[in-house]
């Protein structure tokens, strides 16, 4: 169990730790602005009066005289900034649009929200706030304003009453709830008000160089006696140029700090709303549909920007750079739920292929057929939703993201036997059916003499090495395959041809393999297809195959008909189910295969599109779907890639980056 | 002579001074007490509304229902009657926190409640015409968040108890607690919903 009060206290002191650096940045900004006015001066004067003057307690006169200044342009700045947001939480909620519920609701939805509502105040010995509900917003996010528990609004966008169950919607309240405990809004008006003070340094700089400015055109016009005025203006400039960079770099770095707190306080709200509801399952579900979901929490609203850090998950930008307002979605669920397999939850098909839509457009768009990344192809899809892919990460980031490998990190010595055109015919086979249930029929083939030493050195090399090594190191081997000589090529064949007869005909990923290893050799060759241009209806049944069969590699039974309508659910076809892999024959399906080679470029890119939502089901793409994808690649006229390289940028948190 | 006086003045000053101290410390001690204990107390009323509120929407469930569950009639009769028993014993604890008999009364009443109503939603599950009627499903998201405030506040109501003992037990205020009329621990509030719960219906082959 997570101790969640010891959650709290750490991240209070996390933001008392930044308090201290806020507070140094400010002062350090000024006693910097202050000493570099002083200087100025200084060096003006000194100028001026042609060393008449001592130029030391000029300086430091100058630089006292500067700390004050800046200091009352800051408190000015602050202050102001102080009175213009004491507009209260009603106003806020009315600018994002928000309406005032009732107190008696009108649908059983609202009636929900506002006993969860009331709940919650009882939970947290908090007068109840009113209620805002921002229609129209179908994203699932929530915000928090006001300056006193007695004037806090609490507003929820449409999204979370009708995608919410109650427990859900009780932790996204709860978490709202601890801002108007902690008095974060408040906070944040304060630190807001900090960073706007120093940036009115910024203005006073501006003020004076435009002042300079105004002095030089006088002393343009008024003849060129005025030396001396002109001398003034470019000091005037000067002095501005510097005050500007001065507080534009406090001011910038304060901003920065307070958007880190900003983020400690998201973490804190949510271990104090674990507190509350005594249910951390709730809070992490709703954070988890979040992820599920299209949209996220986005507000599509102008006025969202300026209230961001209120909200309850982010509503605009990104949540994985030191800009965002909110820490990213998955460390906030696994501070919840440390055991959370980075699933996100979805609420019907039509989500659930929305998100894999984008998975499956970034497999298909590795060493991509023709088409421009990104366009919207498949015929359901509406415009704005394919508009976010690329934030979209492929699904084997969650297994490769520790190891990021590429194929320099993998010893050359390893690689270099193993991929020894004399030994290729050994561990090619090897490594295709290491994890393989039969992997015995390998074993059996070399039974004998030399060849049975070098299958127990491989083994024994292999067996030291995690199976993306081995993904690694039979790509490489692949590779080597290719540049043998006849007479390796044809051992190879040999033993490949060996380990066909023995494979069943529905093994798909060994004889995905196998096909891969003979192509390798040049014993395969891709037909030249001739593009025919017609629709996508005429090809439903070699696409039912194709999506059957990919369906069916590593998973069991009632895994494969759920991956096989992530997949179909893609192409805008009429509705199927998978055909049994017992009415399936490799054959066929390589034929299945050449067929849907003479589509049409876009047809194509739809099929590798609903081909990688089939394999993604899980989450990761699995050592036999890999082969079946390359294979379709290949057939399809993509450049055969290892699909494990994909670019790194691809390869971040599954979910950091989707919200 | 005028030295005589002179101690006699720093003496009378000084104890002045300790009595002034004494009586501040003393002060703020039952001060602190009477804050306290007037915190569970509100927790405790802000407990009372929701039973009360809970017992209000009861019959109104009962009544909504009674024509759809013909043959329920015990199950019904026995939640009126839970309901009845607990509203005598919330009248009977009549906000004193510190009556650990009436709290316990109340808590047995309130467990025998939770057990019939369980029963009764149970029964409700077989009907699912039941789930249809509006009045009948906006009762019942009533009557559930009326449970979980309920839970709630004795939540509240219960960490202000703690706090209250915890302080009353602690040095120096357990040394006067007595003597300021806080001799009695208050009672924390749980329900026991436990035992009603494992007796479930019966069912009958007809």
């Amino acid at each position: 169990m997570v101790d969640f009060l010891k959650r709290q206290v750490h991240a209070l002191r996390e933001s008392a730790k930044l308090f201290f650096l806020i507070a140094a940045a400010t002062l350090g900004t000024v006693l910097l602005n202050g000493i570099v006015v002083g200087y100025l001066v200084a060096a003006y004067l000194e100028l001026e009066s042609e060393g008449k003057v001592e130029e030391l307690s000029v300086f430091l006169y100058g630089s006292l005289a500067g700390v004050i200044a800046s200091f009352a342009i800051v408190g000015v700045g602050f202050i102001y900034s102080l009175m213009k947001a004491r507009h209260g939480g009603v106003g806020v909620a009315e600018a994002l649009g928000g309406k005032l519920l009732s107190e008696i609701p009108s649908t059983p939805a609202l009636l929900r929200l506002r006993n969860v509502a009331e709940e919650m105040a009882i939970a947290y010995s908090l007068p109840m706030p009113a209620l805002y509900v921002l229609e129209g917003q179908r994203g699932i996010n929530a915000f928090a304003a006001g300056f006193t528990p007695q004037s806090a609004v609490i507003g929820v966008t449409e999204g979370c009453v009708e995608l919410l169950n109650r427990d859900q919607l009780q932790g996204v309240i709860a978490h709202e709830f601890s801002h108007v405990y902690y008095g974060d809004m408040r906070l944040n008006m304060q630190l807001t008000s900090i960073v706007n003070g120093l940036r009115s340094i910024t203005l006073v700089g501006d003020a004076l160089i435009d002042t300079g400015r105004m002095e030089l055109e006088h002393a343009r016009w008024n003849s060129h006696r005025q030396h001396k005025r002109a001398g003034g203006g470019y000091a005037l400039i000067v002095l501005g140029s510097a005050m500007w960079v001065v507080g534009l770099v406090g001011s910038s770095f304060a901003s920065l700090l307070v958007l880190a707190v900003s983020r400690q306080r998201e973490f804190l709200a949510d271990a104090r709303a674990v507190q509350a509801t005594r249910n951390p399952r709730g809070l992490a579900d709703a954070l988890r549909r979040i992820a599920g979901l299209q949209v996220g929490g986005r507000i599509r609203i102008s006025a969202a920007r300026e209230v961001s850090h209120l909200m309850f998950s982010q509503a605009c930008g990104r949540s994985s750079d030191i800009f965002a307002t909110h820490p990213p979605l998955a460390t906030r669920i696994l501070a919840l739920d440390p055991t959370w397999d980075r699933t996100p939850l979805f609420e019907s098909y039509e989500e659930l292929s929305e998100y894999n839509g984008a998975f499956g457009e970034a497999i298909a768009s590795i060493g991509g057929i023709g088409l421009a990344a990104g366009t919207p192809s498949r015929p359901n899809s509406r415009p704005n939703e394919t508009a976010n892919q690329s934030e979209v990460a492929l699904p084997v980031a969650v297994h490769t993201r520790e190891v990021a490998a590429t194929d320099e990190n993998i010893d050359p010595a390893l690689a270099g036997f193993v991929a020894d055109p004399l030994v290729i015919h050994c561990s090619l086979p090897m490594l295709m059916f290491w994890d393989h249930p039969q992997r015995s029929i390998v074993e059996a083939i070399f039974k004998s003499g030399k060849q049975a030493e070098i299958l127990l050195a491989i083994e024994q090399l292999l067996s030291t090495h995690d199976q993306l090594t081995r993904s690694r190191l039979l790509n490489i081997t692949l590779r080597a395959l290719r540049r043998a000589t006849t007479s390796e090529k044809t051992a190879t064949l040999d033993n490949v041809a060996i380990l066909a007869s023995q494979t069943s005909d529905q093994d798909w990923d060994s004889l995905a393999w196998l096909w891969l290893a003979r192509y390798y050799a040049g014993a395969e060759q891709i037909p030249q297809s001739k593009p025919l241009h017609g629709q996508i209806d005429q090809l439903v049944e070699p696409i039912l195959e194709v999506l059957s069969v990919a369906s069916q590699i590593d998973g069991g039974e009632a895994m494969s008909e759920f991956s096989f309508q992530r997949g179909w659910t893609q192409l805008g076809l009429e509705h199927a189910t998978s055909l049994p892999s017992d009415v399936l024959h490799w054959q066929e399906v390589l034929a299945a295969i050449r067929t849907l080679a003479c589509a049409s470029p876009r047809i194509k890119r739809d099929l590798l599109v609903a081909l990688g939502c089939t394999f993604t089901g899980d989450g990761e793409l699995s050592h036999g779907e890999i082969a079946f994808l390359r294979l379709v690649r290949l057939h399809l006229g993509a450049e055969d890639t290892d699909l494990l390289a994909a670019p790194r940028t691809q390869k971040k948190q599954c979910l950091a980056s989707t919200c | 002579m005028v030295s005589n006086s002179l101690v006699l003045l720093v003496l009378l000053s000084g104890f002045a001074a300790a009595t002034l101290v004494v009586f501040v410390l003393v002060g703020r001690i039952y001060n602190q007490l009477v804050g306290l204990k007037n915190l569970a107390q509100n927790g405790f009323g802000q407990i009372e509304i929701q039973l009360k509120r809970r017992y209000d929407l009861i019959p109104n469930l009962v009544e909504c229902v009674k024509t759809y569950l013909t043959h329920e009639r015990e199950t019904l009769h026995a939640v009126i009657a839970a309901r009845n028993q607990a509203s005598t014993q919330l009248a009977a604890v009549n906000h004193q926190v510190t009556n650990p008999q009436a709290i316990q009364g109340l808590a047995s009443a309130e467990s025998v409640l939770g057990g019939a109503l369980s029963r009764m939603s149970f029964v409700m599950e077989s009907y699912p015409e039941l789930k249809g009627n509006e009045v009948v499903a906006q009762l019942t998201e009533e009557l559930a968040s009326t449970e979980n405030r309920i839970a709630f506040a004795r939540q509240v109501y219960n960490d202000s108890v703690t706090n209250f003992n915890v302080h009353r037990q602690s040095f120096p205020t357990v040394l006067l607690a007595t003597t300021l009329g806080f001799a009695e621990d208050l009672t924390l509030l749980e329900f026991e919903n436990a035992a009603a719960l494992q007796d479930a219906p019966k069912v009958a082959f007809a």
